[in-house]
């Protein structure tokens, strides 16, 4: 006959299903969950994107400004850097991952297509999400090489006697190059020893296809936005019929907003109202 | 007028299908699409040819049998119609008609352009009801329902599972269909004890049954001969939050 | 054959009652081990298939549709009628219940009609629970609107889809059942006949419809709540599907069929506007509320414009016949003026067959958003239909088949002449009698349902020895070879004539002689023009394909070669009931202002067919109906 208990006592047991792991299955597994998941992380993006908007905006107000913010980012937060650069990561392959992986299932929902398919009130920007998001991932990635890792366009010294110039011909000295030559972006410092930022910044946008990359991929930002906000909201369960216009013309005002910030760095630049 | 109709002929489930091509003649505007539909197989049944099987029956926009994919649209051009209330004065003399099933995984292909879509009356299962007995229920004015809520009921309710939502969704997703009872029940107190539950629960069958997931396309809404609103979607949404939250608080 | 209408002893007040304080009921933990088989999933079916299995009963349910949710009630629209009073206008469950009786003409078991008006309270509590959202005032409470037939205001409605959100209350609960396991659902399933075993009803064979499979399914009792026979006359405002096929051929299995001859025209429908029409449409009779029906008093004014014919000119018939119910006058009586002043050459729109449901005075009245908001849906059907807006000229509506208040005999428990087959909704015969009022048919279908089987059928199963048979036993395989070769042959005529066509031109038949008014040579026209059609149809269908998959030119030839030969039934029943009664309007008997002349002394009986073979003519049984408490009386609504 066996001593043991029938029911022995011993760390506490969950019932099936109400253990976290059940919860995220069933919750975050779902195509809601995962569409709130996408429109979450998409909101919190925006969010970054306002904040590094605003931060370039100190563009045009002095190189001395500027740099100081960098410097700040850079150097004063330590640690704290990395996990920021870390969450945002973990946001945009979120973002990312979950929008493929719904987008593939929804594929695979319509395993026949059509032979003619019509939209009637699906706007444009909504059935070009994808795509957009596509570019905007490859963009990113163009802009940390350019301006984080400075792999890809160095800086020269093209108009005579200005800020850039005067930033470049420092280097060449202090690093014996010969006489317009290029230096690297992150080679730029300031008066303070600080990386010259704002230099760079110039540097980049001065030359026309580095603009013209940055003007179409902020174009395809706002598209992209302007369905993403006011869509993320709606799957957020905010807004109802009553404001759903209400939420488009957020999206758009938003998006907008981004848009002219971003674009206006370029612009001035272009424009020579920043050098 | 005359017109010559693409229409998809698939024998059974797993037949490959294809388009077949008819000219028809002698219609009228006063006709109803399906109306033509039934001209063209009495036409083939005198020829000894089998006639093209499609779903329908009340003919008049309420039952939701009808489900035709019509030039790339579903139920065709007039918006708030099914099939059966679409006429052929919304169509020009002449003109080459393309006529296909829902295509949808869910929605097989039964033969023609007639599909199944047991996957909507599986999602109902799942928990698409006020879970009441026959019997012993309150007097019907026990409760007052605020009119604004029976009219936000109704809306939704008025949905006829016909299936145009998940056909006309780029994404192949019915969460209208889904949102549409759950919006109905949750708009009045009888539905109120298992809004959390329904929402979870429908939500979970709707991506069983393998439709896609909802990106506001509004396509749906456009497609609906009911003209039920996406708000219902974002409605749901928002029920599957507070689901989501209560089970994190409540277990 | 016996008809024993089995009506418990009492007062009238008392005799449900007493029914239940005297019935057997089934322990809880047997009634899982009977098996119901339930045809057909509209109201009446659904709600009984949902609530026999939250008894413990095992359900079998079986639908033609590929959902319940498309049985047919789906497209009633006005409303549903309860004794709820609650507009504190006099109503109540003895008012309902003559009001019912008296629309019937006096026609109906006033037993049954009795215990509709009951029950009728607790319908709205059941549908309310389950989240119908009927129009509520803006208190909070339910509305009520009129309807035809009566004085109160006793309707309780959604929108113009009332039987779309009841069905729903019932599919849903249904859908619960079938979650929970209790129901087992077969849809693209259509019962092609009754297996009759020693009496009993054993059991039913269909025919899958995807796969054409022929199966049977046995239980310990069938119910059919298959609906009703308007599609007989071709042009109705019932769903293409509905047929008579599963109580036809329940009747050639010895089911008596009742009254088959009643059968209602509907006055407000869009008319007829060409011969491609497959259906046509109603108007809810709700529009009556506010719609004034009218005509021009001049046959020389028909073609003119509506709007420029001035008030003086217009004759009002239902105000000026029927004062007191004016434009809600029943709709057999509203269906008749509309047809006699259409005889006499003053119907207005193609072919003269129209009268005109004028808003102006109403929109005048209330205002066009108040209008907007009561009937838009239906004002948007009709400009859909007609490319006419109703806003601004007045609609055109003529009658149209709509219901069938005959159909198979059932007693006072809704079980037929045949042991454990009951028989609900529309598909029975109980209590309209010889016209239904509006709003009565989702009554009764949802009574039958919910609160009236689940009681009667309890009662069945514990007074009665259990005895399933096996559908393998030999009698079903014996059922199963004949539906079979009746498939067959429908396959192996090879004609070259669509059963559609046979369909059109039996619905021509029926209308023109056995519509809304027959005479007694109609009704014997009628006979040999159908046998003729019946003849060549075996002759000439064409139905290609094979049985083996789904083949809708064979669903419909089976259905249309059923409607050749009840049509025969209906016209016999027609032509041997000599009187004028509710939607039966035989010529020869009407009073000198044209109003229908009942012969009560010969005639308060239901009649009972009873089949004797395809050769031989039916023979006619007779249940009298004995009013014991109600005094028949001349139906007048003026």
């Amino acid at each position: 006959m066996s001593t043991a208990a029938i029911n022995p006592k011993g760390p506490r047991v969950y019932p099936a299903g109400q253990s976290p792991r059940a919860w995220a299955d069933t919750y975050l597994a779902s195509t809601v969950g995962q569409k709130i998941l996408v429109g979450t992380t998409g909101l919190l993006l925006v969010g970054f994107l306002i904040g590094h908007m605003v931060g370039n905006l100190k563009m045009f107000s002095s190189p001395e400004s500027i740099n100081k913010y960098a410097y700040f980012l850079k150097h004063d937060l330590g640690a704290l850097i990395w996990v920021a650069r870390g969450g945002l990561l973990a946001l945009f392959v979120t973002h990312l991952v979950l929008a493929l992986r719904l987008r593939l299932a929804a594929r695979a929902a319509r395993p026949v297509p059509y032979r003619v398919m019509k939209t009637a009130q699906a706007t444009l920007q909504a059935k070009t999400m994808l795509w957009t998001g596509v570019v905007i991932l490859a963009f990113t990635v163009y802009h940390l090489l350019h301006f984080t890792l400075g792999l890809v366009h160095p800086a020269s010294a093209a108009a005579p006697d200005d800020y850039l110039t005067q930033r470049v011909n420092l280097q060449q000295a202090e690093r014996n190059l010969s006489p317009g030559s290029a230096v690297n972006y992150l080679d730029l410092k300031d008066d303070a020893g600080r990386h010259d930022v704002y230099a760079m910044v110039v540097a980049g946008f001065r030359t026309p296809y580095i603009s013209a990359i940055y003007l179409v991929c902020q174009v395809l930002l706002l598209v992209h936005l302007s369905h993403g906000i006011q869509s993320s909201l709606q799957t957020l369960g905010l807004v109802g019929k009553r404001f759903t216009p209400a939420a488009v013309a957020l999206g758009w005002a938003v998006a907008g907003t981004i848009f002219v910030g971003n674009v206006a760095i370029v612009a001035a630049v272009w424009a020579g109202y920043v050098k | 007028m005359k017109f010559t109709l693409h229409i998809w002929r698939q024998a059974n489930r797993t037949a490959p299908g294809r388009m077949e091509t008819h000219a028809i003649d002698g219609i009228t505007g006063d006709m109803s699409f399906l109306e033509m539909i039934d001209l063209l197989n009495e036409k083939l049944l005198r020829e000894g040819k089998e006639a093209i099987a499609f779903d329908h029956d009340c003919r008049e926009g309420i039952c939701g049998s009808c489900s035709m994919m019509i030039d790339g649209q579903a139920h065709g051009p007039e918006r708030g119609a099914a099939t059966c209330q679409l006429h052929m004065r919304s169509f020009a003399d002449g003109a080459d008609i393309i006529v296909e099933p829902w295509r949808v995984g869910a929605f097989p292909v039964i033969r023609d352009l007639s599909v199944d879509r047991g996957a909507f009356d599986r999602i109902i299962q799942s928990g698409g009801y006020v879970s009441v007995n026959t019997g012993g229920t309150p007097d019907g004015n026990a409760l007052p329902v605020p009119k604004p809520h029976q009219e936000r009921a109704m809306d939704a309710a008025e949905c006829i599972g016909c299936g145009a939502c998940a056909a006309a969704c780029p994404n192949a997703s019915a969460m209208l269909f889904v949102s549409a009872k759950v919006g109905h029940l949750g708009a009045l107190p009888q539905g109120q004890a298992e809004r959390s539950e329904r929402a979870k629960n429908m939500v979970a069958a709707h991506d069983r049954e393998g439709f896609g997931h909802c990106t506001f396309y509004g396509e749906c809404e456009a497609a609906c001969p009911k003209s039920i609103s996406t708000e219902y979607i974002t409605q749901l949404n928002s029920d599957y939050l507070a689901s989501a939250a209560k089970a994190v608080v409540k277990g | 054959m016996k008809l024993d209408a089995r009506v418990p002893s009492g007062p009238l007040p008392q005799k449900w009652e007493n029914f239940k304080k005297d019935q057997k009921l089934v322990n809880p933990a047997n009634k899982r081990k009977f098996r119901v088989l339930v045809v057909g999933t509209g109201l009446a079916g659904g709600a009984a298939a949902a609530t026999l299995a939250e008894l413990g009963y095992e359900v079998l349910a079986f639908c033609f549709q590929d959902s319940p949710r498309r049985a047919h009630s789906i497209a009633a629209q006005g409303g549903i009628n309860a004794a709820k009073n609650y507009q504190n206008d006099g109503d109540s469950v003895w008012r309902l219940f003559y009001d019912t009786i008296k629309g019937g003409d006096f026609r109906a078991r006033e037993s049954n009609v009795h215990r509709l008006a009951e029950v009728s309270v607790n319908i709205i509590d059941q549908c309310v629970a389950q989240g119908v959202p009927f129009a509520r005032e803006y208190g909070g409470l339910l509305e009520n609107r009129s309807f035809g037939g009566a004085q109160v205001s006793r309707t309780f409605y959604c929108r113009g889809q009332t039987g779309q959100q009841l069905l729903l209350g019932a599919y849903q609960a249904l859908s619960r059942q079938i979650h929970a396991g209790q129901v087992k659902m077969f849809p693209r399933t259509e019962m092609l006949d009754l297996v009759v075993i020693d009496g009993r009803a054993r059991g039913i064979v269909v025919r899958h419809l995807e796969s054409g499979k022929v199966e049977s399914f046995a239980g310990d009792a069938v119910l059919l709540a298959t609906g009703g026979y308007s599609n007989l006359y071709y042009l109705s405002t019932n769903a293409q599907g509905c047929n008579v096929t599963a109580t036809y051929r329940a009747y050639k299995r010895g089911a008596a069929f009742a009254n088959p001859c009643y059968t209602q025209i509907h006055p407000t429908c869009i008319p007829v506007s060409g011969d491609h029409q497959s259906k046509l449409t109603l108007m809810s009779e709700s529009l009556r509320n506010d719609g004034r029906v009218w005509v021009p008093k001049d046959p020389t004014d028909v073609g003119k414009h509506p709007n420029d014919i001035p008030d003086a000119n217009r004759d009002y018939i239902l105000e000026r016949l029927y004062p007191s119910y004016g434009n809600l006058a029943p709709r057999d009586v509203s269906s008749r003026a509309a047809k006699r002043v259409c005889d006499e050459h003053r119907g207005v729109g193609p072919g003269g067959r129209g009268v005109y449901l004028d808003f102006a005075d109403a929109i005048r009245r209330q205002g066009e958003p108040k209008i907007r908001a009561k009937y838009g849906n239906l004002f948007d059907m009709y400009q859909r239909i007609t490319a006419e807006n109703a806003y601004q000229r007045p609609m055109r509506i003529y009658p149209a088949l709509h219901y069938t208040m005959g159909g198979l005999w059932v007693d006072y428990h809704l079980m037929s002449n045949i042991d454990g087959l009951f028989v609900l909704g529309e598909a029975n015969f109980s209590d309209h009698g010889a016209n239904r009022l509006g709003a009565s048919a989702l009554m009764q279908g949802l009574a039958d349902g919910y609160f009236v089987i689940p009681y009667t059928l309890g009662n069945y199963f514990a007074s009665t020895k259990q005895d399933r048979r096996s559908a393998d036993a030999s009698e079903f395989k014996a059922v199963e070879a004949e539906v079979t070769g009746q498939v067959k042959r429908l396959l192996s005529v090879n004609g070259k004539r669509p059963a559609s066509e046979f369909h059109r031109e039996l619905g021509k038949v029926i209308w023109d002689n056995v519509g809304m008014s027959r005479t007694k040579q109609s009704c014997e026209a009628a006979v040999s023009k159908i046998r003729g059609l019946r003849e060549e149809f075996w002759q000439t269908v064409s139905v290609p394909g094979t049985a083996d998959n789904l083949n809708v030119a064979l669903e419909r030839a089976g259905r249309v070669a059923d409607f050749l030969e009840f049509g025969e039934l209906l016209a016999t029943d027609a032509l041997l009931r000599n009187e004028s009664c509710g939607g039966h309007f035989r010529e020869e008997y009407q009073y000198p202002d044209g109003e229908a002349k009942r012969d009560d002394e010969h005639y308060t009986h239901a009649a009972a067919f009873e089949y004797q073979g395809d050769d031989k003519p039916p023979t006619r049984h007779q249940e009298p109906l004995n009013y014991e408490t109600v005094k028949p009386a001349v139906r007048s609504y003026k």
